[in-house]
Formats: C-alpha cells, structure tokens, sequence
C-alpha cells in the first residue's frame, strides 16, 4: 500500500469532514433566520419616533403592561387619537386608517415567543422593578423591532437568580 | 430608564473605539501569545520526550523552538504588553466598570500573566545555555506557561462577556456571571488556532539551520517537518468545530449574515490549509510552511472579523442609543436627554388635569420643547390665563400656526377639559417645566 | 453549553431541525382591536359575569367565568337564593353544550328526499308565517309545546299565541311532579309544588323524592340539607323502592315497595295524630276514613321492621320540626295521589304550613302538564287537527311511551317547527328546526321559584346563526304583522324588568344576576272536606304492581334525557355503580343469583311486546325483585299514565328476564364495591391504626415557609353528585378520552368518586385526588425530576419536563396519576373551553391534580399586588368552589386560624394510607352518614 493510493482517499475524507462542518454551519444559518428575530410587520411602525422623539411612556400604548400578564397592543382608536391629525400624509398612516376605517384588526407579528406551557405576567415584572429594556432593549432605537433577549430558560433562570426571584417550577411552568 | 450598568459615560465614539481598538490589539497581541503558548508548551514536551528517548534531537528541536517563538525582550515588551495593556484598558472600562470585579482581581491577572513572560524567558535563557535540563528548569517553564495559559482563559472569559452585553446588569449583581459558554468556546479556539499557527511556523522557520553536522541534518529536518505538520492538521481540523460552538453560543443578537459568513470563509480556509499539508508535504523549500502560515493569518483575520462583526450587533442598539442621546443633549443643551415625570404639579390642586394631561397630551405636547405640538411654554401664555378660551380651543382646536399639524379633536367630556385647562395655566405660571 | 444549545446542535447534525423549525412565527394572538375591549375588562385576566343554567328546569344561578371574551368555566353564584354557590354536574356541563360540535348552526328545512338543508332565516320565517295563516284557513289548528318555561319568556309566548291565534299547550316535562301538585290542588287549593324549607326542619322523612338528585330543584335541596346536617341536630330518613343516590345518602334507608309507602304514611299520619305535636286536625269523618294499621301489619305491608317504624313514628312525632316530602317514584304509581294527600295531610297536621312548607314561594309547576295531556295532544296529532306545530325545548318523541304514536303524530302536522340546539329524537321529526342560542348566547330571565327571578345575559355573541326563543318569536310576530320586529328581546326584556322591578331593581338584577322580591306569607288551610271525601273513597292499598317491577330512575347524569348529547356526562361515571359509558340494569346481588346472572351479562327485559336489551349490573344494596334502569336508557318505554293525575308510572310491572349469556363490554371504573378492610374510610375506631408504621424518611424534611397548601373533604356531607369531577375536568382541560379507553382502564379523570358498600347497603363515597404527599411516593422515583415538591407543599408535575417514563404513577399508593396515551384532540369549537392558565397536556405525559396551582398562582399574584399573604377562602380549588354540599375546604395549613386547619385537627380528621407514611395534605373527616352524633361541620 503506497501513498499514492491513500491520498486521494484521505483528500475525500477531510474534505467530506469539512463539507459536514460547512452543512452544519448552514444550519445553523437557517435556523438563526427562521427564528426571526425581527420579523416584518404588517404596518411598519417606528418606536424610535414614538418612543425616542415623542418620548411617550411604553404603557402609553402598551395600557396593560402594569395590569396583566399581556402588556396588549394598542386598540387603533389609540393610534388615531393622534395620527387622524398627524401625519396622515404617510403610506403607513394611510394603511393604518384603512384598518381603522374598515373595522379591521392589525394583526402584528410577534417578535418574542413563550411557548404554550410558561406562564409570564408583564405585570409582576414592571411591578417588581424591572425595566421593559432589560428584556426588550432599547425599543426607542429600533425602526423595526428586534428580539434582543433570547427567552430561553436559562435567560430567565440567570436574571431570576441574580434577583432573587422565586425559582420554583409554578412560577412560570403551567 | 434603561439600568445597563455604571457604563453612562460611555459615548458611542467609545464604543467604535473600542471595537476597533480590540480588532487592532487581538490582530497584533494574539498571534504573538499563541506562539508563546504554542511554542514553548511543545518545546516543553519534546524536551520531555528527548529525556524519555533518550534522543538529542528532541531537545535540540524543543531548544529551537523557544528560540524562535520567544523572540527577544523588546518583542516581548512590544507585542505581549503594549497591546496587553491596552486590552487591559478595554476591559477595566467595559467590564470592571460593570461587574463587582476588585481591582486586585485585575492586577492579578495583569501579575499573572507577566510572571508568566518572566518565567518563561528564564526557562528560555536556560534553554538556550544547556542541551538538557535540570528539572528544576523545565518546571519553571512549565509554571510560566500555565500561568500564561491561565491568564489568557480569563482574558477570553471577560472576551466572551463582550459579545453577551445583555448580561452586564447581571454580572453587576453576582460574579458567576462572568464565566460564560462562550467565553469558554473563544479560549479553545483561541487555543487550536495558537497551536495550528505554531504548526505553520515550524514547519516555515524551523529545521533549516543544521548544527552539528549535515548528518543528522536530514532525519531532523523529517522530525521537524513531520512533528510540525501532525500539529498544524489536528488544529486545523478542531478549530472549525469550536468555531461551530461559537455560533451557538453567541446571543441571538450578536448574530448576522456576516457573522455566518466569516465562519464559512475560516472554514473553507482551514480545508485549503488540510490540503496544502497534504500537496505538498515536507519537501524542504517547496514545503507547504509559508503557504500554511500565509492561509493561517487569513484564517486569524475571518476569525476577528466574525468576532468583530458580532460584537457589533451586540452593541447597535446601545451605540444607537448613546448617539441619539448624544443629539438629544446637543439639541437642547444643559437639559436632560429624558425628562422626569412631572412631580411639581402633585401638589398643586390640579391632579386631575395632570392625570388628563399624561393620558391625552403629553404624547403631542411638552412644556419646554417641541414634539409634535408646539411646547405649551409658548402658546399657553397666548391665552393670558383666560381658561375659558383655552377650553373653547381644547373643545374644538383650529389651526393657530402652520408650520405645525393641527391638533385633533380629542372628543374629552367637560370636567376634564376643565380639569386640564386649569392645570396647564397654573403650571406655566408656575414657570413651565412640571 | 446549555441544554437547549446542545440539543439544537443534535437537532441540526441530524437535519431535523431544518424542518421542524418551519413552524411559523404568525400567531395571531398579538392584535391591535379596532375598538378598545368593553369597561373592566382586561386581556390575559379572567372576568366573571352573571347568567343562568338551563341545563334543568331547576334554574341555577351561574356565574361565568371568561377569558378574552370565551367563557371557559361555570360557576355557581354565591348567595343565589336557588344554588348559593354551589352547581350539578350537569350545569358544569353545560359548556360543552355551548361548544357542542354538533350544534344545530342554522335554519334547516327539509325538503322533498326528506333531508334537512339549511335555509336562511328570512326563508324560514316566511315559512312559518304563511303556514301559520294557511292552516288557520285550512281550519286547522296551530299549536305550542314547549318544555316547562318561566319568566318573561312565558308571558311572550302568551303575547306570541295571542297575537297569531296560536293554541298554547300545558308545557311538558317527563318529570311534572303533577301527583303532588294535585294532591295539594286537592287539600290546599294550590296546584303546585311548594318551596320545602328542609334547612329549618330536625326531621327528615322523604318517600321517593330524589332531591339530591333530580328532584325540581336538586342543588337548592342540597345546599338546605348540608345547612341541616351542619346544625347537627337533624335527622334524615328516606323510602324507596330502589336504590338512588338520595336513599344511599339518607341517615336511614328503607326500601318499600311501590305502592306500599301510602300505608307507611297513613300509618304514620295516625301516630302523629294520636301521640304527635298535632297543630292542626282533621274533621271527624277523614280520621275515620284514614285506615288504621298497627305496628305490625304497617310493617308485615311496608317490610320496615317493627322495631324500626316504631322508631320512626317516635321519631316523627318528637320532632319539633318535622318534614315530609313525598315525590318521584313514589308518587307516580295507581297510589301516587294517596301518598302525595297523606304527606300533605302530615304536613298540615304537624304544622308546617306555612312555615317548612311555604306555598307563598311555590317551585311554579302549575302551568306543567301531565302525560295525559300528552295522550290527548297525540290524538288530535293523529286527527291531522294540527296545523304548525311548534315544538320548544322539549323532547316528547324521545320520553314519550311507544303506545303514544307521537313519532309518527308529529308527521302529520302541516308544518312541525322545532326550536333546538342539538339534534335529538324530536327536532329530527320536525319539518324546519329553527336553532336556538345557548343561554350563555342570549337575554332573558327566568323565575325557578316564585319571587326569583335569575338573570339571563350573554357571555358571548352567538357562534352560529342561532336565535334566542324571544328573538325568535319576536322576530315572527313581525313577519307575521308583514312590520318586522317591534324590538329585540333585549329591549323587551328591559322594558318588562324595568316594568316589574323599577328603574332600581332592573339594574340590580343585571348586576347580581337574580332579584328576590318579598312576598307576602301565603296561609292555606286544608279543605276538610276534599280530604275526608278522598279518603273516603279510597284505600291506602291495593294495586301495587306485580314483582319483579323494573324502575326507571331518573338519572344524575342526564335528567330525563335530554342531557344525554353531552360527551363529558358519558365520560363521568355514575357515581353508584362507576360506570361511564354505556346503558345497564341494575339487579340486586341475590336476584342476579337466582337467575345466575353473571355482572354485566346482557339480558332481553322484556314487559307485553316492549323488549330491550341492557346489560346487567350487579348492585349491592337493591331491594329483591326490584331492577333499576336509568330513564334515559330506555326507549319509550310502555308506561302508562295513571288516571286521576295524569302522572306516569315510573316502572314497569311483571317484566320478564332472558339472559343471554353474552357478557357485555361496559367500562365500570372502581376497582372494587367495597373496602377490602382497608380502613380507607376507617370508622372512628380504628383512628389508631393510623400510627402501625414508622414515619422514618431516608430523604430530608421539606419545609414550607408561607403556604402549606391542604384540604380537608367531610366524608359525611359528601353525597358523591360528582359535579366536582365535572368541575375539575373543565377547569384543568382534562381530555375526555371516551369508551374505548375507558374499558383499557386509561380514563384521564383527576378527581373521582369511589363508592364503597357497605354490609348494611349503606354507602360511602370517597372522593379521590392527587393526596399531596408530604414523602411522596411519586417524586422519588422520576429520573427527569418532572415530580417534584414544591415550597408549598403541592407535588407539582412540570408536564414539559416529563418524559413519561410512568414510573410515578406505577408508585403512587392513590392512584391518581393519569397518562397520555395519545394527543387528545378537541373538536372545534370545544377548544374555546380551554383554560389558558393552563398547557393542554401532549401525548406521553403524566398528568395529574395540583390542586388548581393556576387558581393559586392567580390568588398570590393578587395578593402581592397589596403586598399581602393569600387570606383564607380567598382561594379555592375547582372542585372545592363546586361542591353543592360544601364538603372540600381548601386552605394554607400553616394559617392556624384557617378554616381547613381547623378542620384538619378534628379528631374526625384522618388521612387515607396514613399507615404508609406518605403523609399526604388532603384530610377526610370520617364518621359514616347518620352515625352517631358526631362534633359539627366546618
């Protein structure tokens, strides 16, 4: 057995190892995308104008934040309670007010996920002090929304060690 | 507001900064760590095997190493403490600020490491003098590198805890904080990266010059050169794997299409290198050394790009952040950026207007400044205290200046109009900002 | 790394996740609404609004419990003068006939091929009116049937037949209690069925009246009987000829056979006169006419011991405050009218009216019809008088004998409208079903008992094209006059409530969900001479039925059959025998060994020409010669229709049995009728056993700083209606898995009743859940850690955690763990009922009870936002909130002024396998029913 016969096998297999590597590398890519961290939304709303500009409060629109576990999305009477005056020259706003005119939810893409067994109440969070850009970043600076924290376990168990929060299963597994 | 640590005064000018600084330091500091790390671990284990087999070449190899890899005092000082210090300012700014981290601690890695270098120039010198060693020697060598090696897993902790800024706050509260996944991956594959490019160096630099007698000149030459490239594909082959980690232990956030593809460009890289060892393997000039070097100083740049690349998404949002504060601040000089929330008024009998006027108005209209209404500092006085006025307009606004949107019909019932108006004439009379 | 990483990691190597991960991300629960959602409520917190059950004609008042905006949960309202909190394990139900799968959705017609297809309601309205007048030209006669009705919709169903010439018919109801109604017509001249004030009596006597059960108003009955049995001083002693969940409750059960409970009465009747605390007497010639027995014929006739019926006479005669309650089965048989006169008589004499028996708040059965009248509307059916027959609510094809022909009568009508929500038996006869809305979908109100009036109010918009009956007729009457709608019921029902109540009274109906208008103290006096001519003219005895009678007893389950449709009845077992699915007939033990039946043997019952078969169950504590069927589980039966009162009989006489041999494949879910000696329900006696083993623990103490969560259930108030078991599925999302799994013993209930017989017949329900073991069993012995206890004592199971290894439930002493053998799917739309506190347990997991840890997650989360601890009663379980006696008291072990600590350390208290040392947190106040004088309740 001579070199030259096992080289070209051994060429196949690096370059197979590396193939496998550069799949996986792939993968990881996709998955990365898939998990949309900041997904398009139906009406491209800009939080660095409401938030950063007009420095409204995030329960400004986000009325429920401090009373349940949903911080809620806005009802659209709240965003024509301004922009039937403001800006109403925009493509945005226009998409806006044809929902509003013709009684039609805006149904938002989410941008953070819990799935279906945790339970999280926003209001036992901003109660205890935690600030919305712990989480969420800072909001103010994003055109378009970006998932900043990951909402693993792991993610919630550090910051609930760190804080002394209760760390027993019933508090968030239902 | 946002509570992400003592790192205020940062400004986004910093950040850029420190990006680039660390890019600069990493690019001139590292390579020359690892082949420190690299160089003297093997030149440690040849001379063990040299005792073992009883075989000259060995120790002479392990000999050359130190030579070469520990070039001389000033590149010491140069490349292993001038950039050091720098990292050392980078993180006392960004981590000691953040985390509960004494100055010791710091010192003491600081300490480490330099005894590390001292340690390991001792066993140099030493080296150099004898063929073989006096335990008491290779000790010290081995000492001086682990404390190197040590040095540099903390380095590349406080190196993780940069990509993972989400966790500052926490590392502020509890220490654990700052061992972190991938600060673990980054010191491993720092790791195979060092021991890969000392493979490259060796089989570039080592094994030409020939003492004592052409003789033994050649078999040396294949030891090197076999010992040499053995070293370069294992780390070629681990590296890309570490890297992979790196990937999934890096934040979301950190993450972009850059990021993924740097780590595709190392790996393609470290293909070629496999490659080249195996086209051309050990012969003399026409050996595969520079070519290996040369593709593992590609490999280091998509390596510190894909690092830099993620350290910049980290951040975006804070350096966005600090820049708008920045504007904010040079907009309206000596005010806050933020403004607190209206306390003044409490006091005064006009809560009920306040609670209205969070709720409807102030998303349009601040007293100081203009929104998207002009600042109530101005126009208010328009009504010279009249509250009725101020309620007729209140009940059905007109377009009073144009370079303004008109203000909507708010549709409030009466009491709270009231309420309102009352509240926002006493508290410019009060002099304006609640 | 982390394990999610790691496992990310596998997931890509093995190109999974490339797939899996497609999963996309637009869930549409993230939502700006149009318009901001109505005052007070808030998204992702529960709301409750008042309504009322219509699942009996008993009207409970409900409390509805709704999450953005579905209801999800059905409570009963505290404080309602009919339920007072508590609910039956139909009214729990009755969700699942709101998101019923196969409601009726829209007006259907049938046409020519004599199927149905669905029609709009303008079409079918059209219809309606057109035939309305055609027939009326035709000469025929329009007529409406509904089942019993009350309130407003009454009166607008007299508006409605006045205004379009429409005939109204005595409503019908299979169970009309018209024996009693028109023995007090006869003695008092009231045709009706008093409210009975069992909570202020000290004794007693009910002969046949299934009141826990069935009987008008079984939640009220309840809730006054546990008041009674908590005072202390009360006894209660039942007659029957069979065996129901009401006798086997009672302190003493006698078993006399249909037809003989008129002498027991007359018997007794003569006592009180003689020896009693008579009030009032009777005229001369009725005390002569009343028959006399001595001790021992009255007990030779009725097959009560001597001793015994002494007992009881000393019993009745002593008591300050004595009740008799005749009704049900005894009642509706050829002497039904005598028992009914002698109980009135008793009452009257022992001084109860007014007073236990209060006719001012009449139950309102006086408009209800009788079979009779049933008989006499088939005729006419069958005469083709009928033009547009409505049919409402009712279902007479179904209850209705065979001999009545009705099923093929109902054809004969010009144009049969049947209003309805699913289709049964009759609606599948009628020309055009017009759907109904679900109470919980529509306005109105109804009056169970005069003087109440129960909120109807919508928890929802419809979900399908469905009408409220007053919509319904409103909507005709327009159609008809060619105007429209005058006004929707809403407002009708508005202007009515304003009209009866006042301004002040109509808004306090829509905010507590019922009115209670004082009335004035009704005085009857009894019409001496009616009675003395009654008694007269006929005897105490005579013509009872020929052995062996085969009894069809009202079911717990699904009244008189028209709760049948609903699928989490079927997976609850009848709490005497566990059996869930399926029909059966019960036959005593030595009746099943003189035919040398085996259990659950088919047989052919067979009575004249009607033959069915059912499969036998063997039933400890049945009389001889007595068989027990559900009245649901026969098809119109031969039951005839008793002259004088136009009652039916509740039994067939002389039936005849022919086993077959083949044993049937019914799922019975107890392992065993009786204790097996292990002292699950020890008597007071062998309270010691409990220390026969050490409490030695090779794991370390836990110990529980703020809460112990515990519960104590009293064993003697406990009468096993099993609403908890409904109440519990429903709040926690327990899959109904249906019959298949139940007969592989895979059923996924969290809470069941275990009834365990005993010697005397006398029976003892034990309601068992997960015991919160102190040492659990359980949590050892997971490899996943999915079991474990948690800081409040509960042993939690983290479902995404468990891997169902079923290692826990192989080593749970109680078992109450349950398993997933598959994904259990709801049907739309019965996932609307999901309770989002909670996950829907995927296949492979292990679930089981934690005491409701979403209720008391939602009590601490209220609590610190005052910063305060969870007070007692602040919290309960779903079982515990449901109880219609009030048995199950939940509560923090560690709060010594709790009620349940109290409880808890009452020498009564006792802990199931305590010899086990599990230590479990739920306590069982022992003492069987009626023995003897015990330390009060909770």
């Amino acid at each position: 057995m001579t070199r030259s016969v096992r080289k070209p096998a051994i060429l196949l297999a690096v370059t197979a190892y590396f193939g496998v590597l550069l799949l996986i590398a792939a993968g990881l890519w996709v998955s990365w995308q898939r998990a949309g961290i900041a997904p398009d939304q139906p009406i491209a709303f800009p939080h660095t104008i409401h938030v950063s500009k007009l420095n409204l409060p995030c329960n400004f629109c986000h009325i429920y934040v401090d009373r349940s576990r949903h911080a809620g999305a806005p009802s659209l009477t709240t965003c024509m309670s301004c922009h039937r005056a403001i800006a109403t020259d925009r493509e945005e706003i226009k998409k806006l007010t044809r929902h509003y005119e013709e009684k039609r939810p805006v149904e938002w893409n989410r941008v953070y996920f819990l799935p279906e067994h945790v339970y999280f109440s926003h209001k036992r969070h901003v109660k205890a002090g935690v600030d919305c850009s712990e989480c969420h970043g800072k909001v103010g600076t994003m055109k378009k929304i970006r998932r900043v924290g990951a909402l693993t376990m792991g993610w919630c168990v550090s910051c609930h060690r760190a804080r002394g929060a209760p760390l027993d299963c019933t508090t968030c597994h239902k | 507001m946002a509570s992400w640590g003592n790192l205020q005064p940062l400004s986004s000018e910093f950040y850029s900064l420190l990006r680039h600084g660390l890019f600069l330091v990493l690019f001139f500091h590292l390579p020359f760590l690892g082949f420190l790390i690299g160089g003297s671990a093997l030149s440690l284990l040849l001379n063990f095997l040299g005792k073992e087999k009883r075989d000259s070449s060995y120790l002479r190899f392990s000999q050359e190493l130190m030579r070469t890899v520990l070039m001389s005092k000033s590149a010491l000082f140069i490349f292993g403490l001038v950039p050091l210090l720098l990292v050392w300012f980078v993180f006392a700014r960004v981590l000691f600020d953040a985390s509960p981290l004494p100055w010791p601690f710091w010192a003491g890695i600081l300490g480490v490491l330099l005894s590390g270098f001292a340690l390991l120039s001792l066993y140099r010198s030493a080296r150099g003098r004898a063929m073989d060693l006096s335990p008491m020697t290779a000790a010290t060598g081995a000492a001086g590198l682990l404390a190197l090696i040590l040095a540099f897993f903390l380095f590349s902790a406080g190196y993780g805890i940069l990509f993972n800024p989400g966790k500052l706050p926490l590392l502020q509260k509890q220490i654990r904080f700052f061992l972190s996944w991938n600060g673990v991956v980054k010191f491993l594959l720092f790791l195979a990266f060092f021991f890969g490019m000392t493979g490259g160096a060796i089989l570039l630099l080592c094994g030409r010059t020939a003492e004592g007698g052409e003789g033994t000149g050649a078999e040396y030459r294949g030891l090197v050169h076999r010992f040499g490239g053995n070293l370069t594909l294992l780390a070629t082959l681990v590296l890309p794997v570490f890297l992979l980690f790196d990937l999934v232990t890096l934040p979301e956030i950190a993450l972009s299409a850059e990021v993924f593809v740097s780590s595709a460009v190392v790996l393609l890289l470290s293909l070629a290198v496999c490659l080249t060892l195996f086209l051309f393997d050990g012969k003399g000039e026409g050996g595969p050394g520079a070519r290996v070097v040369f593709l593992f100083v590609l490999i280091f740049l998509a390596i510190l790009l894909h690092d830099d690349a993620a350290v910049g998404n980290a951040y975006q949002d804070r350096i966005a952040f600090l820049a708008m504060q920045e504007a904010a601040v040079e907009a309206e000089p000596g005010k806050e950026a933020r403004p607190e929330e209206p306390a003044a008024a409490a006091q005064t009998g006009t809560d009920a207007g306040k609670v209205v006027f969070e709720k409807v108005c102030a998303g349009c209209h601040r007293f100081d400044i203009r929104v998207v209404g002009p600042p109530l500092n101005e126009v208010v006085p328009k009504y010279g205290g009249d509250a009725e006025k101020l309620k007729a307009f209140l009940r059905e606004p007109v377009k009073v200046n144009p370079d303004y949107p008109s203000m909507p019909r708010l549709g409030l019932p009466e009491e709270e109009i009231d309420a309102v108006a009352r509240y926002l004439i006493e508290t410019v009379k009060t002099g304006g900002s609640p | 790394m982390k394990r999610r990483d790691f496992l990310r990691v596998l997931g890509i190597l093995s190109g999974s996740t490339l797939l899996s991960s497609c999963g996309s991300r637009k869930t549409k629960d993230f939502v700006s609404s149009v318009l901001p959602p109505e005052e007070g409520v808030i998204p992702g917190e529960a709301y409750f609004s008042p309504s009322t059950c219509a699942e009996c004609p008993a009207g409970c008042g409900l409390s509805v419990k709704r999450r953005e905006g579905w209801p999800i949960k059905l409570e009963g309202v505290p404080g309602h003068p009919i339920n007072d909190g508590g609910l039956c394990i139909r009214g729990q139900s009755s969700l699942t006939r709101l998101y019923h799968p196969k409601r009726v959705e829209a007006p259907m017609l049938r046409n020519g091929d004599g199927k149905f297809q669905a029609v709009s309601w303008e079409k079918a309205l059209s219809l309606v009116s057109e035939s309305l007048a055609g027939s009326r030209d035709a000469g025929r006669k329009n007529l409406f049937l509904s089942g019993r009705t009350t309130g407003s919709l009454s009166l607008l169903i007299d508006a409605f037949c006045g205004k379009l010439g429409v005939e109204r018919l005595p409503e019908f109801e299979v169970y009309s209690h018209s024996a009693v109604a028109e023995a007090n017509g006869l003695l008092f001249g009231e045709r009706d069925i008093p409210h009975y004030r069992i909570e202020n009596a000290d004794f007693l006597l009910t002969v046949g009246a299934d009141i826990l059960a069935t009987h008008v108003s079984p939640v009220s009955y309840t809730r006054k009987l546990s008041r009674a049995r908590i005072r202390g001083d009360f006894r209660w002693i039942h007659a029957e000829p069979h065996l129901s969940l009401t006798g086997v409750n009672a302190d003493r059960r006698f078993v006399v056979f249909p037809g003989r409970e008129a002498v027991l009465l007359a018997y007794l009747l003569r006592q009180v006169l003689e020896r009693g605390p008579r009030r009032h007497g009777l005229p001369r010639e009725a005390v002569n006419a009343l028959p006399r027995f001595s001790v021992e014929n009255a007990s030779e006739k009725t097959g009560i011991p001597a001793e015994e019926l002494a007992e009881l006479s000393n019993r009745v005669t002593k008591a300050r405050f004595p009740l008799v309650i005749a009704g049900g089965i005894s009642t509706s048989h050829r002497r039904g009218l005598e028992v009914a006169v002698l109980a009135g008589m008793i009452q009257w004499v022992t001084g109860q009216i007014p007073g236990l028996v209060d006719f001012a708040r009449n139950e309102k059965y006086g408009g209800t019809g009788t079979f009779r009248d049933m008989e006499a509307l088939s005729a006419r059916l069958s005469r083709g008088e009928a033009g547009v027959l409505f049919l409402s609510r009712t279902n007479p094809v179904f209850s209705l004998p065979a001999g009545f022909a009705f099923r093929e009568n109902v054809r004969k009508a010009k144009l049969s409208v049947a209003f309805g929500d699913l289709l049964d038996e009759t609606i599948k006869e009628a020309d055009l079903i017009l759907p109904l809305s679900h109470s919980l979908e529509s306005w109105g109100d109804v009056e169970p008992r005069r003087g109440v009036v129960s909120l109807v109010k919508p928890a929802l918009a419809s979900l399908h094209d469905t009408l409220s009956e007053g919509d319904m007729l409103l909507r005709l009457m327009g159609a008809v006059s060619g105007e429209g709608p005058a006004t929707g019921y809403r407002e009708y029902l508005f202007a009515e409530w304003t009209k009866r109540f006042g301004e002040k009274g109509k808004d306090a109906l829509l905010r507590d969900g019922f009115v209670e208008e004082s009335l004035p103290e009704k005085r009857v006096t009894l019409n001496g001479g009616k009675a003395s001519a009654f008694l007269k003219e006929t005897a105490a005895e005579g013509g009872e039925p020929k052995a062996p009678v085969l009894v069809l007893a009202p079911s717990l389950r699904t009244f008189d059959g028209r709760s049948r449709g609903l699928p989490l009845l079927s997976e609850v077992p009848d709490p005497l025998t566990t059996i869930s699915y399926g029909r059966w007939l019960s036959v005593s033990p030595g009746t099943a060994k003189a035919l040398g039946v085996k259990d659950r043997e088919e047989a052919t019952v067979s009575s004249g020409d009607w033959s069915q078969v059912l499969p036998m169950k063997i039933q400890p504590g049945l009389a001889e010669g007595v068989f027990v069927a559900g009245r649901d589980f026969v098809d119109s039966p031969p039951l005839r229709t008793e002259e004088r009162t136009g009652e039916a009989t509740w039994y067939l006489e002389g039936i005849r049995i022919e086993k077959s041999g083949k044993v049937a494949a019914i799922p019975v879910l107890s392992g065993s009728p009786s204790q097996q000696g292990r002292g699950l329900i020890p008597d007071p006696s062998h309270k010691d056993e409990r220390h026969h083993h050490g409490k030695e623990s090779l794991y370390p103490e836990h110990e529980h700083k703020e809460y112990r969560w515990a519960m104590a259930i009293d064993l003697a108030l406990c009468n096993g209606c099993s609403a908890c078991v409904a109440a519990c599925y429903i709040e926690n999302n327990v899959p109904v898995v249906g019959k298949k799994d139940h007969l592989k013993g895979r059923e996924m209930s969290w809470l069941r009743i275990e009834p365990f017989y005993g010697e005397a017949g006398n029976v003892d329900f034990l309601p068992m859940l997960c015991q919160q073991c102190h040492s659990a069993p359980c949590e050892t012995v997971c490899p996943v850690y999915a079991a474990y206890h948690n800081p409040e004592g509960l042993n939690v199971q983290v479902y995404n955690r468990c891997v169902g290894t079923r290692y826990c439930s192989n080593n749970c002493p109680y078992k109450v763990r349950r398993f997933n053998w598959f994904w259990h799917l709801w049907k739309k739309p019965l996932d609307r009922m999901h309770n989002p506190d909670l996950e829907v347990r995927a296949a492979g997991v292990m679930e089981k009870c934690t005491f409701c840890v979403q209720r008391i997650r939602a009590a601490k989360d209220r609590a610190k936002d005052d910063s305060r601890k969870v007070r007692d009663g602040e919290v309960t379980t779903a079982c515990a909130q449901s109880c219609p006696t009030g048995a199950i008291t939940f509560g923090n072990l560690l709060d010594t002024e709790s009620k349940v600590y109290r409880l808890a350390h009452l020498t009564r208290a006792y802990r199931v396998f305590e010899g086990l040392g599990t230590n479990p947190s739920v306590y069982y106040l022992g003492g069987a029913k009626g023995g003897p004088e015990r330390e009060g309740h909770g």
